[in-house]
């Protein structure tokens, strides 16, 4: 398995359905809550630690093993000018033994500037030194981080550079031999910085889809002044957008590696989070009904 | 040609308010370490649209990282500085005092520096003296402390557990506050800070029955008190 490329090391996974992203730490939704009262409504956890790697043990462990799950990760900073330190590239590969995920989630983005915390994800700046930069990061973590990474589009409020986000994303892919997250939402939020909020799905051909293996929905709200819209990520503290759920339609049929889809819950209740799992679930079922076969929600 | 100088530049326009307004005002024309086309691409985000992120996100360091931590001192700063958070949270950003946080600054340490330099140097905070140690206050009774001593007792220079209350419970400013000595036992455990507030004759006791000083000298009645609170904090 070692030989293979991060991207033919995901392809190769089974299909884990429609979950929900939860943070390890919240008490809303709680985990244990969804495991015990709703398992019925996700298919798999991916688990996100707010970049606390180093208290995670013991929450983890409270996951059952037949409960399968994913990993995002927060601090590898992928898309910065240099690797990151040690730290979080440790944390990564512990959480990583310690929940045996199929491939770990990472944004394309940095939470440190000059070391210094930022209070979001900065993301990649879209041109091609920050490509170069990001495709030796990835390849770097590839040699220290014993799973597969899957680098996510992060949320964009203005766009830095001069390539287009799936061309950034391509060539990424493509350089570092990996596969991607497409976030939904953040593809919208992408192209209201550029002027293609009405459209949400402009370009998207583009994109080499075939290197989608999951796909995230959230909650989010827009901010309008008088030039523009901004998207701002609320996770499972709002509905999700009418946008990203036309994405999910004209997507879906079109994504032949796709392993998984996750809606990013955090700060909903359990019974908000398992109704938008649900959402969701109607749409697959509806247009690709086939590729839930198999996974625990019947 | 620099990405990290790319990075440093939108972290500047993103957290330093006079760069920013001072690059929009054509003061200097490029970042430190930029190229041509670098700097064209910076150039070219700093605009409405960016102003409009920077006051969301001033309002989400407030409201995610000061409020829920610090909020007598958030509230207090606000009203001393008759600003609302964003405008305050520009100001601190804008600082030397914001560079020296540790993540998410969930220590206060960035803040208490903030405050410190108000203090020092602006007017307004002349009329909130006890800003400083309303901090402190707040900062001990969320676990930051100095050091791992447990249980402590801390003497601070105000009634900054009333000032707190005043803010808080009944939304006032405090007017005219003159200082006074408040002292809190402090006890630290899983369940989060107990504080208990103590005379000041308690307070000395208390001091020497925690590092185990002779107390043949002081009211046997204070020192019996000391250590009936001392094992009903620890049982």
């Amino acid at each position: 398995m070692a030989e293979l490329s991060p991207f033919k090391r995901v392809k190769a996974a089974a299909v884990m359905g429609v979950g929900l992203g939860i943070d390890i730490f919240d008490s809303q939704p709680d985990f244990r809550v969804l495991i015990d009262k709703h398992r019925g409504g996700f298919d798999f956890l991916e688990v996100y630690s707010r970049g606390d790697w180093e208290h995670t043990d013991d929450l983890f462990a409270e996951i059952p093993d037949d409960v399968p799950r994913t990993y995002h990760h927060e601090g590898l900073d992928p898309v910065g000018p240099k690797l990151c330190p040690d730290g979080p590239i440790e944390g990564c590969a512990k959480n990583q033994r310690l929940l045996n995920p199929p491939w770990t989630v990472e944004e394309l983005a940095v939470r440190h500037i000059d070391g210094k915390y930022t209070d979001f994800f900065f993301p990649a700046i879209l041109n091609k030194q920050c490509v170069q930069a990001t495709v030796a990061n990835l390849k770097a973590l590839e040699k220290r981080i014993p799973g597969p990474l899957l680098p996510e589009n992060a949320p964009y409020e203005f766009a830095v550079g001069d390539m287009h986000l799936f061309d950034f994303m391509n060539e990424v892919a493509h350089g570092a031999e990996c596969g991607l997250v497409l976030d939904l939402g953040h593809v919208w939020s992408y192209q209201l910085c550029v002027g293609k909020g009405d459209q949400p799905d402009d370009r998207i051909e583009s994109l080499d889809l075939s290197r989608i293996i999951e796909v995230h929905l959230a909650g989010a709200r827009i901010e309008e002044y008088e030039g523009g819209r901004i998207y701002r990520d609320l996770h499972g503290a709002g509905p999700i957008p009418e946008e990203s759920m036309f994405l999910l339609r004209e997507l879906l049929p079109k994504l032949p590696n796709l392993k998984a889809i996750t809606i990013e819950v955090e700060d909903a209740t359990e019974a908000a989070a398992v109704e938008q799992a649900q959402q969701v679930r109607e749409v697959v079922r509806r247009l690709r009904p086939a590729w839930l076969e198999g996974v625990h929600v019947s | 040609m620099s990405l990290e100088a790319q990075y440093r530049a939108i972290y500047q326009l993103m957290y330093k308010r006079r760069t920013r307004d001072a690059f929009q005002q054509g003061k200097f024309r490029r970042f430190d370490g930029l190229d041509d086309a670098e700097a064209e691409q910076v150039c070219n985000v700093a605009n409405l649209r960016q102003d409009v992120v920077v006051q969301l996100h001033a309002n989400d360091i407030g409201t995610n990282w000061y409020m829920p931590r610090f909020p007598a001192t958030w509230i207090a700063l606000q009203v001393a500085l008759d600003c609302d958070q964003a405008e305050l949270t520009m100001r601190f950003t804008d600082s030397a005092a914001f560079e020296t946080r540790l993540n998410d600054d969930s220590d206060g340490r960035a803040l208490a520096g903030f405050v410190d330099e108000l203090a020092a140097r602006d007017e307004a905070l002349k009329s909130a003296g006890w800003m400083p140690e309303l901090l402190r206050y707040e900062r001990m009774v969320r676990g930051h402390w100095p050091d791992e001593v447990n249980p402590r007792v801390e003497a601070f220079g105000w009634d900054v557990g009333g000032i707190a209350d005043a803010l808080l419970e009944k939304e006032l400013f405090p007017v005219d506050e003159v200082a006074s000595s408040l002292h809190l036992l402090l006890y630290r455990d899983d369940a989060g800070v107990s504080e208990i507030a103590l005379s000041a004759d308690q307070a000395r006791v208390m001091r020497k029955v925690l590092n185990h000083l002779p107390v043949d000298d002081e009211p046997p009645k204070i020192v019996a008190k000391c250590r009936r609170v001392l094992n009903q904090l620890r049982s």
